[in-house]
């Protein structure tokens, strides 16, 4: 720190100092303003935004949307029959009701909700010698009697484009699949959704929802118990802030001091119009947590300031915002560079994000300015005393964390270095299994046991379609695809992709399903001819047949009107980031062999939710390490500005590192991905840790002034500090192990104990590696000195330490460990 | 194995240790299962045949042939390196066969399907059926009512016979001389002179006078030849005819069934017959008079038998939609899985 930063310093920290009533007005009309903004925030989150909007599939995708619907909103209700089969008139009747209500939404694409009893599905019969016809298979009513009943029976059995698709093989159960259209909110899709389950269930039918929009529904449900999470995880919060402070000014400041800025953040959200997905509240909660920590430092500063001061909180909130101010601006700047970095992925939910969380992790920053301000006006003088009485006794608490740290740089050096080296080393192996995606089958975000993954399960079970579909394309010249090379790649295509991926291929659908059905009805219902023919012409002839003998609605859902784009659609059973990588190389495989363009036109990969995921997960793939390297990359030269030192950016650096190793072999451990939904909170927890040991060199800085000697000013450091490290640790602890314990989102309990293991293995860090760098590598930007180095600042240590009463236990066990410690260096 | 595993259990950490490698290894062999995958084909199948009780083969969609040496249990694929439909296969003995199919595929082998190599065909038409007498004269049936045949074991195939604009679908002979070919509307053709001449006993498609529709004789899809007396054919919506003159005079028998369609008769020449259709099978143990639905295990509603052989013995074999196989023994058909 230079002079000028130092007097500037000063000057600042009076000025507040003198004027805190000003300034808590001034916080108060920001608070209301805030507030103001934070009743405008936006709960929905629009698929769009999720995805990589630069990824060239999803570009693909988003045209061929226009044309076929995205595969990404797609919603399935399947209907099942608990006794018996559906082909009774009670089952199929409701069925057609569904499908007729559902076709009437405004929210869904009305050509792309399927089911047996849509127009669009037709069966084709023999009308006369060579004469077909091509009927509506359900429409409009229902079969009437027995014979009727057989012959839908047979007609859906023996089509392969129905049977196993749009009714399960052993005919107890139906589905219609449904496309949202892409403005609509998923909660609003949702919501529709379960108002045909509520209303058509009954003793002998249940009804499944599954589906992107309806598993987003199903997260938007949690909300309530979200909100539960938070008020539990707050009142462990307070109970053990009470635990540490033992009064109400450490318990009442940093909650409000949160609180404050909980309401600044939701305000940001709610001025820039982001989308506050329930996914990412934990988010949120984090930050909370981060600003408790942050003020927790600032409370437990002032009331050693206090102590020191005589209870003037005047010059006890001067000498907190003095010296806190510098650690306080380098920790959270590292922290919103985490944030920051998000940005660089191309999804436009990550930059929302960067920017949003970046701005309130940034705001944070004036806890060390509003902390003394609040505490100057808490009734306190009594409570000081108390507290310094308290803390005047060596409590175990204390004894604990000096012993840690005098094993760490004394005897038990060998053994923490070794230790650090094991768990470093294994935590390298874990995490190179770390996958990307979904690694398991059904929705991550939800436990196996939730009714989505059951139903989805259901689906996945009973039917050869699926939610995980992916999509090849085809688009030419007008008129194109009727181009015989089209259809007989499409089918050539499913064909390889079937034969690579026996284990998860569960069916394709085109418009070939529909020309083979009516070559086979053209030939006298002669089995033989259920295919493509090979010669051209009888192929162009044949899809002239369909084309004037089909109407387009039937059609459309595979080839457009102006004949030039074309989409085969295959289902596969699981989305698995392994098996994502396995559909893509299967289907690049095809490509090798046979052209992508063709006279007229070519073809194009991939569509369908498969195609997305496979989208995001190169996107996350790749701006993963690109945005570690950043998020270390900023934090190191923010550690270099504050401490001004390169081996202090190196120090403070590398332990982060570690402990985001050891988080993310936890995730490879639980078989957790990466993915969108964690990439967020692995990069805030990559900044998670530095304060604790920016908070912690800044205190050994200052105390080295004032002992001059290492291992004193180590332990000092770690029983002033570090105590209140440990602290924060166990109050954000506290806070996490709810979302562990109650929450019904899987997604939300593992990032829990995700930043719980971020946490606890920095707060260990502190205690050991740390202060076994300091001592080993006697960095000069600690003996540099500090920014208040000044004699009344040395007093406020002594006091508040309650060294008075302790100092020659203290003094006699420095002395013991450094003996120890030098002993063991000769 | 037992021994090793009682030595292995000794202390708890060897106990671990075979726990874990066991683990590793299941990690290690189980996606291998997964991938590798048997060559079970899924394939629809439309022929077989067998020319003694142990071997035979099946021919299908995207140029399949499979291959059995031990009366149908176990299959294993011939490489063809076709994509073609193969409609249609015979084996004369146990190396020489044909296969045919679209685009006028014709394809031979002489050493029982190690190596199959492609034969000229003259015309470029879907072929339906290939017959052989001997290893060196043939005929096939195919689109454009068209009868092709060879005396050289098809090193040289020409246009036997060629009439309307109609699809024939089958031949078959009794003896070297008696042979009959159906088709589309009801045609039947006979020959009795080994193949040279044709004649036509059956059959017709006009206009109707009244309607202006398109009018004719039940399409026919199969027909097998006992004697030069008695012959038998199948076609759609459950059509069963036989003659017991040689063809003079066609009779409807009457099977109870579904109006679908019947892809395939069979008969062991005496006194049982087979007929394969879409979701409907039946089998006579009477010559004819009397038919029972075939129970399939597991059943075959609303798939379907396109081909069906006589194994020579006690036995026949079904193949059909997707590749499914039946084996009949005695009294049941049983699914082939292998």
């Amino acid at each position: 720190m230079s002079n000028d930063t130092k007097r500037f310093m000063d000057r600042f920290a009076w000025f507040m100092a003198s004027h805190r009533l000003a300034i808590l007005l001034v916080v108060l009309v920001v608070l209301a303003v805030f507030f103001y903004g934070a009743l405008k925030i936006r709960g929905e989150v629009i698929l769009q935004d999720m995805l990589p909007y630069d990824h060239p599939y999803l570009k693909l995708h988003a045209k061929f949307s226009e044309v076929f619907g995205s595969g990404g909103s797609g919603g399935v209700i399947i209907v099942k029959v608990k006794n018996g089969n559906i082909f009774n008139k009670d089952t199929l009747t409701k069925l057609q009701n569904i499908t007729n209500e559902v076709e009437m939404w405004e929210e869904v694409y009305r050509i792309l909700t399927v089911s047996i009893a849509s127009r669009s599905i037709k069966k084709v019969t023999t009308l006369k010698k060579g004469e077909i016809k091509i009927e509506p298979l359900m429409w409009p009513n229902v079969p009437g009697t027995p014979a009727e009943m057989e012959d839908l029976k047979t007609s859906i059995f023996s089509t392969p484009a129905y049977n196993g698709v749009l009714v399960s093989q052993d005919g107890t159960a139906a589905l219609l699949f449904t496309e949202f259209k892409e403005n609509i909110s998923y909660e609003r899709a949702f919501g529709l959704l379960r108002e045909i389950a509520e209303k058509y269930s009954n003793d002998n039918t249940s009804i499944h929802l599954v589906g992107y929009p309806v598993l987003m529904g199903w997260i938007y449900s949690f909300k309530q118990q979200i909100y539960q999470i938070f008020m539990v995880s707050m009142i462990l919060m307070i109970i053990m802030l009470f635990l540490i402070f033992r009064n109400r000014v450490g318990m009442f400041v940093p909650v409000a001091t949160s609180f404050f800025f909980t309401i600044v953040g939701l305000g940001i959200m709610g001025f820039t119009g982001f989308n506050f997905s329930p996914l990412l509240y934990v988010l949120a909660f984090l930050v909370g947590a981060m600003m408790v920590s942050h003020s927790v430092q600032s409370t437990y500063r002032y009331l050693e300031e206090l102590h020191a001061a005589n209870n003037d909180s005047g010059q006890a909130c001067y000498m907190t915002m003095r010296s806190m101010v510098i650690p306080a601006f380098a920790a959270v700047t590292t922290d919103a560079a985490g944030f920051l970095v998000l940005g660089l992925a191309k999804i436009a939910l990550m930059k929302q994000l960067a920017l949003v969380m970046s701005l309130w992790m940034t705001s944070i920053v004036l806890t060390s300015i509003l902390t003394p301000i609040i505490c100057s006006f808490m009734p306190m003088r009594e409570a000081s005393d108390k507290w310094s009485a308290e803390r005047g006794k060596l409590d175990r608490m204390d004894k604990v964390i000096v012993a840690i740290t005098r094993f760490s740089i004394g005897r038990g050096k060998a053994v923490i270095f070794g230790a650090i080296v094991g768990v470093l080393a294994l935590s390298i192996w874990l995490s190179l299994g770390i996958k990307v995606g979904d690694p398991t089958p059904g929705s991550p975000l939800l436990w196996p046991d939730h009714k989505y993954n059951q139903d989805q399960a259901l689906m996945n079970k009973a039917f050869d379609a699926s939610s995980d579909n992916f999509m090849l394309f085809y688009e030419g010249k007008v008129g194109s695809v009727y181009d015989p090379a089209v259809l007989t790649t499409f089918e050539a295509f499913s064909r390889h992709m079937k034969q690579e991926l026996p284990d998860i291929y569960k069916s394709s659908s085109s418009v070939i399903s529909i020309v083979k059905m009516v070559n086979a009805t053209l030939h006298d219902g002669d089995q033989l001819w259920y295919q493509l023919p090979k010669n051209p012409e009888l192929l162009y002839g044949l899809m002239g047949y369909v084309k004037s003998n089909t109407d387009m609605g039937t059609l459309s859902r595979f080839i457009d009107r102006m004949l030039q784009r074309a989409q085969m659609t295959i289902y596969f059973s699981d989305h698995t980031s392994d098996n994502l990588l396995r559909v893509r190389d299967a289907a690049y495989n095809f490509f090798k062999n046979r052209p992508m363009k063709l006279e007229n036109g070519e073809f194009m990969l991939a569509g369908g939710r498969v195609g997305m995921e496979i989208a995001l997960n190169d996107e996350m793939k790749e701006r993963h390490l690109e945005m570690d390297s950043i998020v270390y990359g900023a934090i190191f030269v923010l550690c270099i500005i504050s401490f001004l030192s390169i081996v202090g950016g190196a120090m403070l650096t590398v332990p982060l590192i570690f402990a985001n190793l050891v988080a993310v072999a936890y995730m490879a451990m639980n078989n957790i991905g990466l993915s969108i939904n964690t990439l967020p909170v692995t990069a805030i927890g990559a900044g998670m840790g530095v304060d604790f040991a920016i908070y912690f060199y800044s205190r050994c800085r200052d105390e080295f002034v004032n002992e001059g000697n290492w291992t004193k000013a180590i332990l000092m450091g770690v029983r002033t500090t570090g105590k209140a490290v440990v602290y924060t640790g166990l109050t954000m602890f506290a806070a996490l192990l709810p979302w562990y314990f109650m929450s019904g989102l899987k997604f939300q309990a593992q990032m829990g104990v995700f930043l719980a293991v971020v946490l606890g293995v920095n707060v260990l860090l502190t205690l050991t590696l740390h202060p076994l760098m300091l001592y080993f590598l006697k960095p000069r930007f600690i003996t540099r000195g500090g920014v208040g180095v000044e004699s009344e600042f040395s007093n406020a240590e002594k006091h508040s330490l309650g060294l008075n009463g302790n100092r020659i236990d203290t003094d006699e066990k420095i002395q013991d460990i450094h003996e120890k410690g030098g002993e063991s260096n000769r | 194995m037992k021994a090793h595993f009682r030595l292995s259990i000794n202390t708890p950490i060897s106990v671990l240790s075979v726990l874990i490698l066991g683990f590793t290894v299941s990690l290690l062999v189980v996606p291998v299962m997964l991938h590798a995958q048997p060559v079970r084909s899924q394939d629809d199948l439309f022929s077989v045949t067998f020319p003694n009780e142990k071997e035979g083969w099946a021919s299908g969609r995207y140029g399949t042939i499979l291959h059995t040496t031990d009366g149908g249990k176990t299959w294993s694929r011939q490489k063809t390196g076709t994509e073609h439909t193969l409609s249609a296969i015979h084996f004369v003995d146990s190396k020489n066969g044909w296969v045919v199919g679209e685009e006028g595929t014709i394809m031979h082998t002489n050493d029982g399907g190690k190596t199959w190599e492609t034969q000229k065909s003259p015309v470029n038409l879907f072929l339906m059926d290939v017959h052989f007498l001997t290893p060196l004269k043939g005929f096939i049936v195919g689109e454009r009512t068209h009868i092709l045949s060879t005396n050289d074991g098809g090193k040289n195939w020409k246009i036997q016979f060629k009439d309307l604009d109609y699809i024939l679908k089958a031949i078959a002979f009794c003896d070297a001389k008696n042979g009959w070919v159906v088709g589309e509307f009801g045609y039947i053709y006979r020959t009795r002179d080994g193949g040279e001449t044709w004649e036509q006993q059956a059959g017709f498609s006009d206009l109707s006078e009244e309607t202006g529709e398109l009018i004719g004789g039940t399409y026919l899809f199969d027909v097998i030849a006992l004697d030069p007396l008695t012959v038998w054919a199948v076609g759609i919506d459950g059509y069963v005819t036989k003659t017991i003159d040689g063809g003079k005079t066609w009779q409807q028998v009457q099977v109870k069934g579904l109006k679908a369609p019947f892809f395939s008769i069979s008969s062991d020449r005496q006194n049982t017959f087979i007929i394969g259709g879409t979701g409907n099978c039946f089998s006579s143990i009477d010559g004819g008079k009397t038919w029972r639905t075939i129970e399939f295990n597991p059943p075959i509603r609303y798939s379907w038998i396109y081909g069906i052989a006589w194994r020579k013995g006690s036995g026949f074999i079904a193949v059909g939609k997707e590749g499914v196989m039946y084996r009949s023994t005695s009294k049941t058909w049983e699914k082939i899985v292998f």
